[in-house]
């Protein structure tokens, strides 16, 4: 089989399992609910001042929930460590790269765009990688993905205002960078995941 | 030992690079008149920009060092990636506190989410996060390896940074040196300012030098301790 059937075999798993379960969806929905009902009580009751807010704190809430989903279907990975097995079975490792960015970013791609599934899934499963073995992984995890996700989180807020506020023109510049930091973190998570997901 | 014989016993390398600076910023302060717009104020120009731009080199020298050490293994390269990441993340810190400042006098304000000052704010959470992961992973060689792939990643910030004031509108100045066509600056500040970032790299390279010693002795003693064990 190809490194393009293993992905897809492996996303496959992996969505199958969640569609049983459904737990990292659910996770990700109340983790960026709660996000947003917080967000919302910092900002106050003044709607106009909520509206202007709105679609950072959207984005925020859906950072949050991209870095949850992220981990739940991380977690299915670590219980029994079937991870070894599959390290040794695959032929291309980048293989294992894409089938767990397919799976995320299929969950992300439904409630958040495919833009920034691509380059939000692309940046959780390698920081999954980092900090996978580290003792504060529940610590380091938003340390190292939130700020690499940032400049993306800027663009989508960015163009979610314009399309907001009826100007679909000017979103396309965001859209665009959007499309340019997806591709550049989806290729350097190719180069490097193997190196950073071995198992020691 | 007193602090005055201890200077003294500093290496030629670092009078020099130390020496550097406190000249080429003496310049900067009492050598070029004042800005016609600006006053007196733009002087931390001096101090402000090199250490940017050393930043960025230091960034560079780490996803470079990164990509090497992944090739060959050579623990070497990790410590220098390692060293210069710290070591960027010192004059990246430095450059929120000198922009912080120079923003309250032109500005009006400590701070504002500019893109270039939060683009900046990101790249140094980003190299503190480096800093962090680092400090959690115990094994020298999976440490050297998991920093590396963050090293090589963590750099794609940079050219955000860089070009954050093209991409979008907000109150930090454009590009004036690395533009294309000439730089917008006058010679004589354009002449200190390029004495200035020698005298920096000096530092720098100094610091980075000093800062791989140090990380060599660590590695020996865990290594050391490893043994015993």
């Amino acid at each position: 089989m190809n490194a393009l059937g293993d992905a897809v075999a492996l996303a496959a798993a992996g969505l199958r399992i969640e569609l049983r379960t459904r737990a990292a969806v659910a996770a990700a929905v109340t983790l960026g609910g709660a996000v947003l009902f917080l967000m919302a009580l910092a900002i106050g009751p003044d709607p106009a001042r909520l509206g202007a807010l709105a679609p950072s704190v959207v984005w925020i809430a859906l950072a949050f929930a991209a870095v949850g989903i992220s981990d739940r279907l991380d977690a299915l990975d670590r219980v029994d460590d079937p991870f070894a097995g599959l390290w040794l079975a695959a032929q291309d490792r980048r293989a294992l790269y894409l089938g767990k960015l397919l799976a995320l970013g299929t969950l992300l791609v439904g409630i958040q765009g495919v833009l920034w599934a691509l380059a939000a899934g692309a940046v959780c499963v390698l920081a999954q990688a980092l900090v996978g073995t580290t003792a504060h992984r529940a610590l380091l995890l938003p340390v190292v993905v939130l700020p690499l996700l940032l400049p993306t989180l800027l663009t989508a807020s960015g163009a979610s205002e314009a399309l907001l506020i009826g100007r679909p023109a000017d979103a396309l510049g965001p859209l665009g960078l959007l499309a340019v930091q997806a591709a550049l973190y989806l290729g350097l998570g190719l180069l490097v995941y193997e190196a950073a997901a071995a198992p020691e | 030992m007193s602090r005055a014989s201890r200077l003294l016993t500093l290496s030629p390398p670092a009078w020099l690079a130390w020496g550097a600076v406190v000249v080429t910023l003496a310049i900067g302060l009492f050598g070029v008149p004042p800005d016609r717009t600006m006053g007196d104020v733009f002087r931390i120009i001096y101090i402000h920009v090199p250490i940017i731009w050393l930043g960025f080199l230091a960034f560079f020298v780490t996803m470079v060092s990164s990509a090497f050490y992944l090739r060959r293994a050579e623990l070497r390269f990790d410590r220098i990636a390692a060293a210069s990441a710290e070591i960027g993340l010192l004059f990246t810190g430095l450059t929120i506190v000198t922009g912080s400042i120079w923003g309250k006098a032109t500005w009006g304000v400590w701070w504002t989410f500019d893109p270039r000052l939060t683009t900046t704010a990101i790249l140094f959470v980003i190299y503190l996060g480096y800093v962090l992961l680092r400090a959690s992973l115990v094994d020298r060689v999976r440490r050297a390896r998991i920093s590396a792939v963050l090293g090589i990643v963590g750099f794609a910030d940079v050219p955000i940074v860089h070009f954050s004031v093209l991409w979008w509108s907000g109150l930090h100045q454009g590009p004036t040196v690395i533009q294309p066509g000439d730089p917008t600056i006058d010679d004589r500040f354009l002449a200190v300012l390029l004495a200035n970032v020698v005298a920096f790299t000096l530092l720098y390279l100094w610091l980075l030098h000093r800062r791989v010693a140090l990380e060599a002795i660590r590695d020996r003693a865990e290594l050391l301790l490893e043994v015993g064990a």
